[in-house]
C-alpha cells in the first residue's frame, strides 16, 4: 500500500534502528489504526499525526475522531504565547463538525472560546471549566443556552454568580451533575 | 483457583507454525474468535490459528491466564498490563494483529494504547521515523496542510 509510493513526493527516507524487525503499521486494519489515533488524543498530537502520511490524515479528519477533547494533555501549550491552546482549542472543534460531545478546558478559556465551542457543538453533553477566571457569568449563560443536551457542568475555581446558575437550570433540562468549586 | 481436577476441559490450540498448545477452555474462551468457533462445534479438540505463530500466542495465553485469574486485585492487574506492553513495538505490532483476529478487547485496548503513548507530544518526523511511515504527500499537500493550520500553530514549536 502507501509504503510503496516513495517516489510520489521522495522527500524522506528513514533508517530503521537496528536490530528490530520493522512491521508495516499501514497493513493494520483500517478499525485498529483508528482506535491507535483516538488514544493519541484530540490533542496537539493527533494535529502532529495527521500530518504523517495520507492514511493517517484520512483517518484524523474523522469527526468521529474529535468527539472529547481534554485540554489537560495540551500542557506543552499552556505557556505557548499568542492564545495558541485557544486556537488549537477551536481548530479542535471545527475538526469535530459538530459532533463534539465532550470537552475539558483548562485555563485560558475566555468568553469568546466558550461561544465558539457553543455555537458549534449542540450535541455537547459534558462541559467542564478549570481554573477558568477569564470566563463570566454571562459567557456561561449565553454559552448553555447553545447546549441543551448538556448533562454535565463541572466549573471548578471558574467562578459565576447565581444568576448564571438559574441560567443553567432553565436551559438544561437534561443536566444530572452540576459542580461548582469556587 | 478452585476446580476440580478431573474436569477441567482442556483445549488444543494450534498455530501457523505448527505449534499445539494445550490450555484451559476457561482461559482460551477470553478469545471471542475461540469462543465462537466452540460454540458453534465448527472446531473439533484442535483448534487452527493460522494467523497467529507460536512465538506471540505465548505471550497471548501468559495474558489469558493472568486475566482469567478472579484473585488477582484490580491493581495488580494494571501493574500487569503496563509490565506485559514493555516491548518493542514490533512485538507489539505482532500482538495487535493477534489481538484483532482472536478479538481480545482488553489486551487490543493495551495494546493500541502503548503505541498511542509512543506517540505523544512528537513530530510527525519522528513518528515516520520510529514507525517507518513513508510520507507520502506531495510537495503541493504538505503545503496545503501547513497553511491549513498556521493560524493555530503561531508561535508553538514544532516539535
Amino acid at each position: 500500500m502507501a509504503l510503496s509510493s516513495t517516489s510520489r513526493s521522495g522527500l524522506r527516507t528513514t533508517t530503521p534502528p537496528p536490530a528490530d524487525r520493522i512491521p508495516n503499521w499501514l497493513a493494520l486494519p483500517p478499525d485498529v489504526t483508528t482506535a491507535i489515533l483516538h488514544k493519541v488524543g484530540a490533542a496537539d498530537t493527533l494535529m502532529s499525526a495527521q500530518k504523517v502520511c495520507t492514511t493517517w490524515r484520512r483517518t484524523c479528519k474523522e469527526p468521529s475522531m474529535w468527539r472529547v477533547i481534554d485540554t489537560n494533555t495540551w500542557r506543552d501549550l499552556f505557556s505557548a504565547p499568542g492564545g495558541a491552546l485557544v486556537k488549537r482549542c477551536k481548530l479542535a472543534v471545527d475538526m469535530s463538525q459538530g459532533l463534539l460531545v465532550d470537552i475539558c478546558i483548562h485555563s485560558l478559556a475566555t468568553d469568546d472560546l466558550l461561544l465558539y465551542i457553543a455555537h458549534r457543538s449542540s450535541q455537547l453533553r459534558h462541559l467542564r471549566l478549570v481554573y477558568c477566571d477569564a470566563v463570566s457569568s454571562e459567557g456561561v449563560s449565553q454559552a448553555v443556552k447553545k447546549l441543551p443536551l448538556l448533562e454535565e457542568l463541572h466549573l471548578y475555581y471558574t467562578p459565576i454568580a447565581k444568576e448564571a446558575i438559574e441560567v443553567v437550570g432553565r436551559c438544561c433540562p437534561l443536566l444530572k451533575s452540576f459542580k461548582l468549586n469556587r | 483457583m478452585a476446580t476440580t481436577t478431573t474436569e477441567t476441559k482442556m483445549l488444543t490450540l494450534c498455530t501457523s507454525d505448527k505449534q499445539q498448545f494445550q490450555i484451559e477452555e476457561t482461559i482460551a474462551l477470553q478469545a471471542v474468535t475461540i469462543r465462537n468457533m466452540v460454540e458453534d462445534e465448527c472446531a473439533s479438540n484442535v483448534i487452527p490459528l493460522p494467523n497467529v505463530n507460536s512465538k506471540i500466542m505465548i505471550q497471548i495465553i501468559e495474558y489469558l491466564k493472568k486475566h482469567v485469574d478472579s484473585s488477582v486485585s484490580k491493581e495488580d492487574m494494571e501493574k500487569f498490563d503496563s509490565a506485559f506492553v514493555e516491548k518493542k513495538l514490533s512485538e507489539i505490532f505482532d500482538i495487535i494483529l493477534a489481538a484483532n483476529y482472536l478479538n481480545i478487547k482488553n489486551l487490543l485496548d493495551i495494546c493500541c494504547q502503548r503505541v498511542a503513548d509512543v506517540m505523544k507530544n512528537k513530530s510527525p518526523e519522528w513518528v515516520r521515523r520510529t514507525f517507518n511511515i513513508v510520507n507520502d504527500f506531495t510537495a503541493e499537500e504538505e503545503a496545503k496542510i501547513r497553511k491549513e493550520h498556521e493560524w493555530a500553530f503561531e508561535g508553538v514549536d514544532e516539535d
